[in-house]
């Protein structure tokens, strides 16, 4: 398995050059590009300054993991109005073509939003139709589009087996589950996601999760291995189904100082899940 | 399984008609050589329809009991009910079309996708809907946005939380049907509200009328303000009875009751 983290957690204010010198100095393997979330890319963001971004990352000796965006939190593909819904749609589209350029195979997609105006079965068939017709540019860029499991936030596909069942549904080799390891809070235990899903697993998020605190104003996310993630479990359960793929960073909490460190501390807790050293 | 008689001829002579009739996509009439009879037809407007998804919604719901048309029948073609659904940019062709179908007897069902259009194709939408069916719309009304989930929409219900601060977050904006049948059928964001003085209110949220129902001197016309077409493609069974109940009505004349208590007039609402 490989480790890579979010081109977000780069401190404001650095440039993109001195964010990928931190990332391979920590040890990483790559990084994940965050379309929307950092003023090097964005929507209008062109193709050539794209293959540039993918030039920096390679001269850094590092690769593009995978490209993700948290722009659908704000236009959702399940949206009712379709304006809305053609814009996100436009969305993954721009991180396929970014992916293909920059040299990666899968994008991260918030697939659906409940909401209280947007009922459940709604968002259901309207997030089916997106993927379905998602699918064949994806299968063209060769590009795997990963469904996040962002449970509490979307209020969507709670568990394992509903998120199998809409993959089913879905029923598209392109299209799979980007798996939030921390994601799934005191619903369920995420060896079980894993093992359920297996293959269609297209990548990892790792964080840890204090699963009995109330989510209130303050993250339940927090640094790996001081969560209620059972990580054993968890390197069992992906051993077991043979994910070699990547693994990213996503650390919601924050380090206040010495900012950098948590790249380091993070890659060091990366190594050792990945070695077994537990 | 049982089916009816008139089910029965229905299916048939809609399936004979379909297959005579069915033409590629646009206004062309439907061929003039004889009279005919559908039962009961959706159109897909095409690009006139701003939702696909509320077709879809109507053609799950009504199964095989329907006729899918990309053409609007001509006058002379009879069908007992025509479904337009998520009508949004229109043109005066197609009104002329469809009030035509009213005028020679049909039962139209005409469900506004205006909500979800710009201003100048509002605009239009207002004019020919008045100009041909002598219907009085307003602008959309968007009802999660909070000035109206708190406010003018629910005037009424509010007097009765006269104890608590105004919350728009207890009204949950329902469509309220009270013809055919009182039934309750969750909102699709946008609805366009409709004067009450140009025929019977069917269905409003709080006190705005959203859904009306107006004779002409052969058909009737129901004009549906809110999209029930998704809830119908979400399997709300409410929404689903409803539509059948409309279907089923509209056998007979749309401007009788069903039966005594099922039609609640809109001073009881």
């Amino acid at each position: 398995m490989k480790k890579s983290i979010g081109d977000n957690m780069i401190p404001k204010g650095w440039t993109f050059e001195e964010g990928l010198e931190l990332v391979k100095k920590a040890g990483y393997d790559g990084i994940e590009l965050w379309l929307g979330d950092v003023p090097w890319f964005q929507m209008n963001t062109t193709d050539a300054q794209l293959s540039e971004l993918r030039r920096k990352v390679e001269n850094a000796g590092l690769v593009v993991s995978n490209v993700s965006t948290g722009l659908h939190w704000h236009t959702p593909l399940s949206a009712r109005d379709p304006r809305v819904r053609a814009q996100a749609i436009h969305i993954v589209e721009r991180q396929l073509e970014a992916a293909q350029l920059l040299g990666c195979d899968a994008i991260l997609v918030v697939a659906g939003l409940v909401t209280e105006e947007a009922p459940y079965n709604e968002v259901y068939q309207r997030t089916i139709d997106a993927m379905k017709q998602l699918a064949p540019s994806a299968t063209r860029a060769r590009v795997k589009i990963g469904c996040e499991n962002c449970n509490s936030e979307q209020r969507f596909l709670l568990s394992p087996r509903e998120f199998w069942t809409f993959l089913n549904d879905v029923n598209e080799p392109s299209v799979g589950i980007h798996l939030d390891v921390g994601n799934i809070h005191d619903t369920g235990f995420a060896e079980q996601w894993i093992e359920i899903h297996g293959s269609r697993i297209t990548r990892i998020h790792l964080k840890d999760v204090m699963k009995k605190r109330g989510r209130c104003c303050d993250t339940v996310y927090t640094s790996l291995f001081i969560g209620d993630n059972n990580w054993a479990a968890i390197r069992a359960a992906l051993i077991k189904v043979g994910y070699d793929g990547w693994l990213i960073a996503e650390m919601e909490a924050r380090y206040r100082y010495a900012i950098d460190q948590q790249f380091y501390d993070t890659a060091a807790d990366m190594y050792r899940l990945i070695s077994g050293r537990l | 399984m049982k089916i009816s008689r008139r089910r029965f001829l229905g299916g048939v002579t809609a399936s004979a008609a379909t297959l005579l009739s069915l033409r590629p996509a646009g206004l062309d009439q439907l061929s003039p050589r004889s009279e005919r009879f559908l039962d009961c037809v959706v159109l897909d407007l095409k690009q006139h329809c701003v939702l696909r998804e509320s077709l879809q919604g109507y053609q799950t719901a009504l199964a095989g009991e329907h006729t899918l048309l990309e053409a609007i029948p001509d006058s002379r073609c009879r069908c007992r009910i025509v479904i337009a659904p998520g009508v949004g940019p229109m043109e005066p062709a197609i009104a002329k079309a469809l009030s035509g179908l009213l005028a020679a007897g049909t039962n139209l069902l005409l469900e506004s996708g205006a909500g979800f259009v710009s201003p100048s194709e509002f605009a239009t939408h207002q004019r020919i809907l008045h100009r041909y069916f002598r219907l009085a719309v307003l602008p959309p009304v968007d009802l999660w946005a909070g000035k109206f989930a708190g406010d003018a929409l629910f005037r009424a219900p509010r007097r009765l939380y006269t104890e608590k601060e105004p919350d728009s977050r207890q009204f949950i904006p329902y469509v309220n049907y009270v013809w055919p049948s009182d039934t309750k059928v969750r909102d699709f964001s946008r609805v366009v509200p409709v004067s009450a003085e140009m025929g019977d209110v069917i269905g409003r949220v709080g006190t705005l009328p959203v859904a009306l129902k107006k004779h002409t001197a052969s058909g009737t016309l129901i004009f549906l303000g809110s999209l029930l077409g998704p809830a119908l493609r979400a399997g709300d069974p409410e929404a689903r009875s409803w539509l059948r109940l409309v279907a089923t009505v509209s056998e007979g004349r749309l401007d009788l009751p069903m039966a005594a208590g099922q039609l609640k007039s809109v001073s009881q609402f």
